[in-house]
């Protein structure tokens, strides 16, 4: 055996890398998928907070003891031994008696371990307690201070209310390291009010006995025992996530369904659980029909080469034959060289594949994964050893059934051809019929997939079988042209039937290698998108409640003036999910700073939301004075007597940007004229955005009010022309004109229908709002603003707004905190930035001003988060099959050559006696492989583009699509042109290589017999 | 190089197999057209008998040899090798008689080796087949072949680094190292030269006069011919002549035609008439001159 594996080292060296390469094709699927599910699993809790991954059972009816009777044995392996704590909530009188917070008496396993005591000692005995730092210093709390607490109970439910004393023995500080320590005390809370509470402060620890014993300060009514089990992320790996959440689940259904007492429990695991499973049976399937494609090529070429082999060993076989050895002397004579060989290779790619996985785990996900040997491994591994001797087998079979005779010939008789034609004629009808299914959308889903491989062997087939006429006609006008050599190559080409097997296998093989560039780089690019689109922006960093935003804009300018690296976006969302959000953002800023996936900042017309450009109307005083003049004003109507409730009114913005209403004066009815004198909160400058006249309800009122010889704290103050402000009605029929007297006074002409005419406004406030919409709006419509509900105009349209959901619409937030309207509304504050620097200088400039940041996210974090999802880790395989690919279509023109190599240098060994100089001989012999392997690639690249634009749509991008869509199916025309190009220069190097190996074989020794 | 056959006849081996053919017919099909290659041979070799098959390419020599191989069946008629008619042998049986007492000596030495294996390791893997069917205590060991064909040095020797005719003689130790009762050699001096060609020839002659084993040899070259006993000619596909000691003879075949010796044809062109005249006890043709 060892003297024929020599004889043919090179083919045996091929057949043994195939076999290798089919089982590591085979291995890497259980492997791969192994691999994403721990990925996934590590991936999903190392993202998860420890809340999520905890179990904790809370109960008032409960003891600790009870509720830890609950926790099913099963999870006992997973989990850590339970922390208890216990706690009572109650009120304390300040030191100084002024009032009493609100705080909770709290007894944690381990509390004294894992505090920070920065005074006196931990409580051990019942009624001591330890208080925060931050509790001593906003309340003056001492250490020996006697303390009277009541028991904080809901009166709806118990009158009775316990009360005692304790001792402040020590104060305590959390240890900032320790913020996964889930039993903590509660702090944070000191000195501030708790909405429907009260004022609060940092829990009081204490010992379980002042809680439980007999001598505890009071007899508690209500004791909360919690009982918290943390996850062992150690202990717990893919499989024994998907058994955890669904007990916790039935846990959770227990507690929901629980007798009498009430139990809450709190975790995530069930929905980490099942977004692990889910996302494992996404991945499952695209790795499947990754891989299978894969292994339908590598098995061809395996039977491709093993046919090869067996005709190469033909004459062998006539010998054994003819030596009486029989057929299965023959057989056991092909199988003593194939099998050792072909099960060696199995061997070498069982041993190799996790080797390659644990590489392309390090390329792939974003956690350490184990590389396991799982049952499908080993199933894989022997389904590789039976597909390895099938083929062998059959092709074995296939050269042992061949009469000897035939065995004899130097070609086998072709007596199968009509039987070949008709199972090539059956593979591309069916690979056209998927195709069609495909464009049809009959075929869905990661199936789709398999379009690269259908339409290239459909192509490749087809092509081999023009091959014959092509290079005919082509050969015979070259000849006539009189260049030989190139149409001896041509036809060279095609004689021998490899050469349709290695075109037909190029064009598989670059056609997946088009694809999976393609698909790979697709996915990539969409991930990128959706990430740009989910952040909005490069750095994104939300603040802490409250930030008012027109102090976060205060900070901005102040250290972005130019506003060319930071803008504020403040999201606010109405009631009801059918409301689309409003983003009031910074529009200078903001195109420079913000994505626009899929579109370009060009896109909106940023100018036409900017805010008027008009000055404002400043005012600084503490007093105003001046003259109401009314022109014919009529009070109507039922309340038309009550005259002291008619006022003229002046709407100032104040320095802390907060709309007030100032009334001036009283308005004479008819022609007359009044003096007022008000106070005025200005005085650090307000501007004055509106005049209003309030009328009493039940009145109509009509007439011209001026404001004349006006001044400020004694110094004129003008309200400037009429062209300074705006007309204003509303839907009830009420308007607001502004007006002037003759001096040029500004005056507002009223006429209202019902009550109170709107306010007429400053043309420095935008009203309606310009905003840039996404949906179809048009005209003036109402929307959520940070204040409250606005008037907004749509003055233009976006793609998407990034960083927010459909439907959302862009306004200049300048804009809208230059409105009257005042509310809390629910809106979210965040800065975003293009540049890390400017936003830290950012950061710092918002603490100053006492805001505080929540959370910086990059797009990079939200790339990263969506790259560590089965759907990618999927697509990332594409990298593994374009290449295997590649080598698979390397590895059979290494094999073609390898088995004819001794007939080609032959004929060319006849050539040469025929007078050919040894140049024309190499461009013979390359001229006999280049093209087939020219037009292989280049139609095999195309299938893969084509297969691509016609299957990527249906090949899942993400495991949970962002709901901004932004998928983009474009063929990413550079990436596959480089990775085709790359594949077409190594298999042609390979071919100039082998060509010249073989031309440098053909001397005249050859055409000895031996 | 002596060529002493050191061989001993076996007590258990045949001697030799007679062949015999009768209406032996074999066309090859072709794509559009048939080739009939054979067309009525009646050919009779007794056991022991060495001859030579005579006649140009394409007549049909190499087609009966590998008839009376058994490498295919005839379209018709009927082979007997021995007591066993190969067109209604059974695979076993014809794998059989390849193991123990027919050898095919292929046209081209190369063809009759493994070209990875040395001399001795190719006499070992022709004999294995034959000790399986019991005949391993007759089987000549490699040395005593080796020894035989005049390459006891060069048995481990590379089959690259041997001469034509040193080839040659290995592969004759090869195909004789199963002991046949048989051996069909097909062209076996084609592209040596003269000296290798005799050497081998001699140890043919001497294999068929020691040991008994009928030798059938094909081959165009009339030089090889001096060698043979007895030749045959094959002519359009039936046996054209006989020739015994440098004597040509015409053969009456088994349905009573005379094919005419290809020289006679010049004298005596398609169509001639001749009479067939007793004189003297011997049959005479005579031409008859006036065919108007």
């Amino acid at each position: 055996m060892w003297s024929r594996i020599r004889h043919r080292r090179f083919q045996a060296l091929s057949l043994l890398s195939l076999a290798a390469l089919l089982t590591t094709c085979l291995c890497l699927g259980p492997l791969y998928q192994r691999a994403m599910e721990q990925g996934l699993a590590g991936s999903v809790l190392t993202q998860a907070t420890p809340e999520q991954t905890s179990v904790r059972l809370d109960s008032s009816d409960l003891s600790a003891e009870e509720l830890e009777r609950l926790f099913p044995a099963r999870l006992d392996p997973y989990f850590s031994d339970p922390d208890v704590s216990l706690a009572a909530p109650v009120k304390v009188v300040l030191p100084d008696g002024s009032f009493s917070v609100v705080t909770r008496l709290y007894a944690a396993d381990g509390a004294c371990e894992r505090l920070e005591v920065a005074s006196g000692r931990c409580p051990t005995g019942s009624g001591e307690v330890m208080v925060s730092t931050a509790d001593i210093e906003t309340n003056g709390w001492t250490v020996g201070s006697q303390v009277d607490v009541t028991e904080r109970v809901d009166p709806n439910v118990s009158d009775e209310v316990a009360s005692g004393t304790v001792t402040v023995v020590g104060v305590y500080e959390v240890p900032p390291a320790d913020g996964d320590w889930l039993d903590a005390p509660l702090t944070g809370r000191a000195g501030t009010v708790v909405p429907e509470v009260g004022t609060a402060t940092d829990d009081w620890v204490t010992a379980p006995d002042s809680l439980t014993a007999a001598d505890a300060p009071a007899q508690w009514h209500k004791i909360t025992s919690s009982t918290l089990w943390t996850l062992d992320l150690d202990a717990v790996d893919h499989d024994s996530l998907l058994v955890i959440g669904p007990i916790v689940d039935e846990l959770r259904q227990e507690a929901l369904q629980g007798n009498s007492a009430a139990v809450l429990l709190l975790t995530d695991l069930p929905g980490l659980s099942e977004r692990v499973a889910s996302g494992s049976e996404q991945g499952r399937t695209t790795v499947v029909v990754l891989i299978s494609q894969l292994l339908v090529l590598v098995s061809v070429v395996l039977w491709m080469v093993l046919v090869g082999a067996t005709d190469d060993r033909r004459a062998e076989l006539a010998l054994a034959r003819l030596r009486g050895r029989g057929r299965r002397g023959a057989a056991a004579y092909l199988l003593s060289e194939l099998l050792p060989l072909t099960l060696g290779g199995v061997a070498v790619g069982v041993l190799v594949s996790p080797f390659v996985m644990a590489l392309v785990a390090k390329i792939v996900f974003p956690v350490p994964v184990p590389i396991e040997v799982t049952g499908g491994f080993v199933l894989a591994a022997l389904a590789a050893v039976a597909a390895v001797l099938a083929v062998v087998l059959l092709a074995a079979r296939r050269a042992v059934r061949e009469p000897v005779d035939s065995l004899l010939r130097a070609v086998p008789a072709r007596h199968t051809a009509t039987g070949t034609g008709v199972i090539e004629i059956a593979t591309i009808v069916f690979s056209l019929t998927a195709v069609a299914a495909l464009v049809s959308g009959r075929l869905e889903g990661p199936l789709a997939t398999l379009a690269p491989s259908l339409l290239a062997v459909a192509a490749g087939l087809l092509l081999g079988r023009a091959l014959g006429p092509v290079t005919r006609f082509v050969s015979v006008r070259l000849m006539r042209g009189g260049r030989a050599v190139a149409a001896a190559g041509i036809v060279n080409a095609v004689r021998r039937p490899a050469a349709r097997r290695v075109l037909a296998m190029v064009v598989v093989a670059t056609a997946l290698l088009g694809f999976c560039v393609d698909a790979l780089v697709t996915g990539q690019h969409n991930r990128q998108n959706a990430a740009e689109q989910l952040n909005g922006a490069p750095y994104s960093l939300s603040l802490q409640r409250p930030a008012r935003p027109a102090d976060v804009v205060a900070a901005l300018r102040a250290v972005d003036p130019d506003h060319r690296h930071l803008t504020p976006v403040v999201t606010t969302t109405g009631n009801g999910s059918l409301t689309a959000p409003t983003v009031a953002v910074d529009p200078r800023a903001f195109p420079r700073v913000a994505f626009f996936p899929l579109s370009s900042a060009e896109r909106g017309d940023w100018d036409a939301i900017l805010a008027p450009g008009v000055d404002p109307l400043v005012l600084t005083g503490t007093t105003l004075e001046g003259t109401v003049a009314s022109h014919e004003v009529r009070l109507r109507g039922p309340a038309r007597k009550r005259v002291d409730d008619l006022v003229v009114s002046l709407q100032v913005l104040t320095s802390d940007v907060t709309t007030e209403l100032v009334d001036l004066s009283l308005i004479p009815l008819a022609d007359g004229t009044t003096a007022f004198s008000t106070g005025l909160p200005c005085a650090e400058a307000c501007t004055v955005t509106g005049i209003g006249v309030r009328a009493p309800i039940g009145s109509e009122v009509s007439g011209t009010v001026v404001l004349r010889d006006l001044t400020a704290d004694g110094s004129p103050f003008s309200l400037g022309p009429v062209t300074a402000w705006r007309r204003v009605s509303d839907d009830l029929g009420s308007s607001v004109v502004p007006a002037a007297d003759p001096e040029g006074n500004l005056g507002v002409l009223v006429s209202s229908e019902a009550a109170t005419p709107p306010v007429m406004l400053s043309a420095w406030v935008p009203s309606p709002v310009p905003a840039l919409v996404t949906g179809r709006e048009k005209g003036v419509f109402a929307a959520p603003a940070p204040e409250g509900q606005i008037d907004l105009q749509a003055v233009g349209t976006l793609d998407r707004v990034p960083g927010s959901s459909l439907g959302s619409r862009v306004v200049d937030l300048d804009g809208v905190l230059r409105r009257p309207e005042a509310g809390d509304g629910n809106y979210a504050v965040e800065v975003w930035s293009d540049d890390a620097r400017v936003l830290a200088r950012a950061e710092t400039e918002l603490r100053k001003r006492g805001i505080l940041p929540a959370q910086l996210t990059t797009v990079d974090d939200v790339r990263s988060e969506l790259d560590a999802s089965p759907a990618a880790w999927s697509l990332a395989l594409s990298v593994l099959v374009g290449g295997a690919s590649v080598l698979v279509a390397m590895l059979v023109m290494l094999v073609a050559t390898a088995t004819t190599w001794r007939a080609r240098a032959n004929d060319l060994a006849a050539l040469r006696m025929a007078g050919l100089p040894s140049p024309s001989l190499r461009r013979l012999e390359l001229l006999g492989q280049l093209p087939v392997i020219l037009v292989g690639a280049l139609v095999g690249s195309a299938c893969g583009v084509v297969a691509a634009v016609l299957a990527l749509p249906e090949v899942r991008q993400f495991t949970d699509p962002p709901a901004v869509d932004t998928t983009d199916f474009a063929t990413p025309w550079v990436a596959v042109l480089v990775a085709c190009g790359v594949g077409l220069v190594l298999l042609a190097g390979l071919v100039v290589v082998t060509s010249r190996w073989t031309a440098r074989r053909a001397r005249l020794g050859r055409m000895r017999e031996v | 190089m002596t060529t002493e056959l050191i061989l001993a006849p076996s007590a258990t081996a045949p001697r030799g197999l007679a062949v015999h053919t009768r209406g032996l017919v074999h066309v090859y099909r072709g794509e559009g057209r048939d080739v009939a290659a054979l067309a009525g041979v009646d050919l009779s070799v007794r056991a022991g008998e060495m001859i030579g098959l005579l006649g140009p390419s394409g007549a049909g020599k190499s087609t009966l040899l590998s008839l009376l191989a058994g490498l295919f069946r005839p379209t018709a008629g009927t082979v007997v090798v021995g007591d066993l008619d190969l067109t209604k042998a059974t695979a076993s049986e014809l794998d059989t008689l390849h193991a123990t007492d027919v050898s095919l000596m292929l046209q081209g030495a190369a063809r009759n080796v493994l070209p990875f294996l040395t001399a001795a390791q190719n006499i070992e893997f022709a004999q294995v087949a034959a000790q399986r069917a019991e005949r391993a205590g007759d089987l000549p060991g490699t040395p005593t072949l080796l020894g035989m064909v005049g390459l006891s040095d060069l048995g481990d020797e590379p089959l690259d680094r041997l001469t034509p005719g040193q080839l040659q003689l290995a592969t004759l130790a090869v195909v004789l190292s199963t002991r046949p009762g048989l051996l069909l050699a097909d062209e076996p001096t084609s592209r040596l030269d003269h000296e290798a060609r005799d050497r081998v020839l001699a140890a043919l002659a001497r294999v068929n006069r020691e040991l008994g084993t009928t030798v059938v040899v094909v081959t165009h070259d009339r030089d090889v011919a001096r060698w043979m006993p007895r030749t045959v000619t094959i002519r359009d596909g039936r046996i054209g002549g006989e020739g015994r000691s440098g004597e040509e003879y015409a053969v009456v075949t088994a349905d009573g035609f005379l094919p005419l010796p290809a020289h006679a044809l010049e004298v005596l062109p398609p169509g001639t008439l001749v009479r067939l005249e007793l004189e003297d006890g011997e049959y005479r043709l005579r031409v008859e001159r006036d065919q108007s």
